[in-house]
């Protein structure tokens, strides 16, 4: 568990650090009523699917007192010379995400926009992630981020 | 308590369903896209769609590869979120007091809920698509008891301690209607003889029928007479000021019924928590009351 202000604070020092990811192709600060919205859009790098491009929020969970980790699934195609972009849902994630670890489902519903998200449960972060410290999120980060790029870790290495 | 268990569990209602025109060949009878259900009010509308399908595969004129996906009921132009219980949105979305002004002598009526069905390759705003049929729906059931177990026993080890067999057993007496089944297996996870940390509620703000969901747990821990008004008051002070009990133009409804403000929130919960582990409290504001306040709700979906 993470307290809403050391979430903030750790965040906000890890994101030049999220920033220089391999994968990151943007990160934005969403202003929210919640604490600590931060999105980035990540591409896959799994090798047949170079057109994919992964949203990522990470939130505060109140209740869990727990980072809160959304996503979705955007495919790029080409129609008629254009790019569209669109969203994508496939039925089974672990053919696109690294998912061994943990629990995904396509149940968030973001309620201002009414759109739906995949969200990793985080009723065990507690038991992954282990008990908050100043690297607590860190910690965090470098596990969770491995559904999206198992090599997540060695940007982190710097900070050791 | 057992007993107003037992009415909650066998609530049901009565559904026209009509899928669109667009959906079915250019002669088929008007009748034969209509399906006529009586489901319990305690469920999820989509558990349904095979059923449904079938009553209407042969006039259909799209190919249908999954009888969950691209699917979607709606009221009146508002598309029926399939995560909840199909008694919370017919409560959020019916009026009520009209209907209690429509009653006839004997105060008896048959309401029918006429609703449409659609399908689409791209789900309306407010629908998580349905891409895993009935495990996807599965899974979504038994993530909100995970939420449920944890907000109440401050972990989630109840439910994850169920065995394989306990965990099928417990979605079998959703689906075959087992109260005896569901029952022993709620108390294994939320144990209703021993005080709560926090009491799961889902609040659904209604105004003029558009609604938003806050996940609120009434934070412990929670004294005996701490009591559904005083919690609500917490929530909404601008509908319910705690000083005064009365709510204006603003309803409550659980589970149908206009409960008590003065009953203690705990046994409230567990007289009327809903079968995903959550009190679905509704909270009904004539628009005039309204103003920007919807905007006050956030989304709080967790874990």
């Amino acid at each position: 568990m993470i307290s809403p202000e050391a979430f903030d604070r750790q965040l906000s020092s890890l994101i030049p650090i999220i920033s220089k990811w391999r994968l990151c192709v943007r990160l934005d600060l969403r202003q929210n009523t919640e604490i600590g919205v931060h999105c980035a859009y990540v591409h896959s790098n799994h090798p047949n699917l170079p057109d994919v491009t992964f949203e990522i929020s990470i939130q505060f969970n109140p209740i869990y007192q727990e980072p809160f980790l959304t996503f979705r699934i955007w495919k790029t195609k080409c129609v008629d010379g254009f790019e569209k972009r669109e969203l994508w849902f496939p039925s089974n994630l672990s053919t696109v995400l690294n998912t061994t670890f943990f629990q995904i489902g396509l149940d968030y519903m973001d309620q201002s926009s009414g759109e739906a998200w995949f969200q990793v449960h985080c009723c065990d972060t507690n038991d992954i992630t282990g008990q908050e410290n100043d690297k607590y999120l860190k910690r965090w980060f470098s596990v969770y981020l491995t559904l999206f790029d198992e090599r997540i870790g060695t940007i982190f290495q710097d900070l050791a | 308590m057992e007993e107003i268990r037992r009415l909650v569990w066998d609530g049901t209602l009565n559904i026209e369903i009509t899928v669109d025109a667009d959906l079915v060949l250019a002669d088929a009878a008007e009748s034969s896209r209509r399906v006529f259900l009586k489901v319990p009010r305690d469920m999820y509308l989509v558990i349904y769609l095979p059923f449904i399908v079938a009553r209407i595969q042969d006039i259909l004129k799209i190919d249908l590869n999954d009888v969950y996906q691209g699917w979607w009921f709606h009221f009146g132009g508002t598309a029926l979120d399939w995560t909840q219980p199909i008694g919370v949105l017919y409560d959020s979305l019916h009026n009520h007091r009209e209907s209690m002004m429509g009653l006839g002598d004997s105060g008896r009526r048959v309401e029918i809920w006429k609703l449409r069905l659609n399908h689409s390759h791209q789900y309306p705003s407010g629908i998580i698509p349905i891409i895993n049929g009935l495990r996807q729906i599965r899974h979504y059931w038994m993530h909100q008891w995970k939420q449920a177990c944890f907000i109440s026993n401050g972990s989630s080890k109840h439910i994850m301690s169920l065995s394989k067999q306990e965990a099928l057993d417990f979605w079998d007496s959703i689906l075959l209607r087992d109260r005896k089944l569901f029952r022993s297996i709620c108390d294994k996870i939320i144990a209703s003889s021993q005080p709560v940390k926090r009491i799961p509620v889902k609040i659904h703000l209604v105004v003029g029928g558009i609604r938003k969901v806050k996940d609120a747990a009434a934070e412990g821990p929670l004294s005996a007479q701490y009591t559904l008004g005083e919690f609500i008051g917490q929530q909404f002070p601008e509908y319910f000021p705690l000083e005064s009990a009365a709510g204006g133009q603003t309803e409550i409804l659980m589970q149908g019924i206009r409960p008590s403000l003065d009953l203690p929130l705990d046994q409230v919960y567990f007289k009327l928590a809903s079968f995903d582990g959550f009190l679905h409290v509704l909270v009904k504001v004539a628009p005039s009351q309204a103003c920007d306040d919807m905007n006050k709700i956030t989304s709080k979906n967790i874990c």
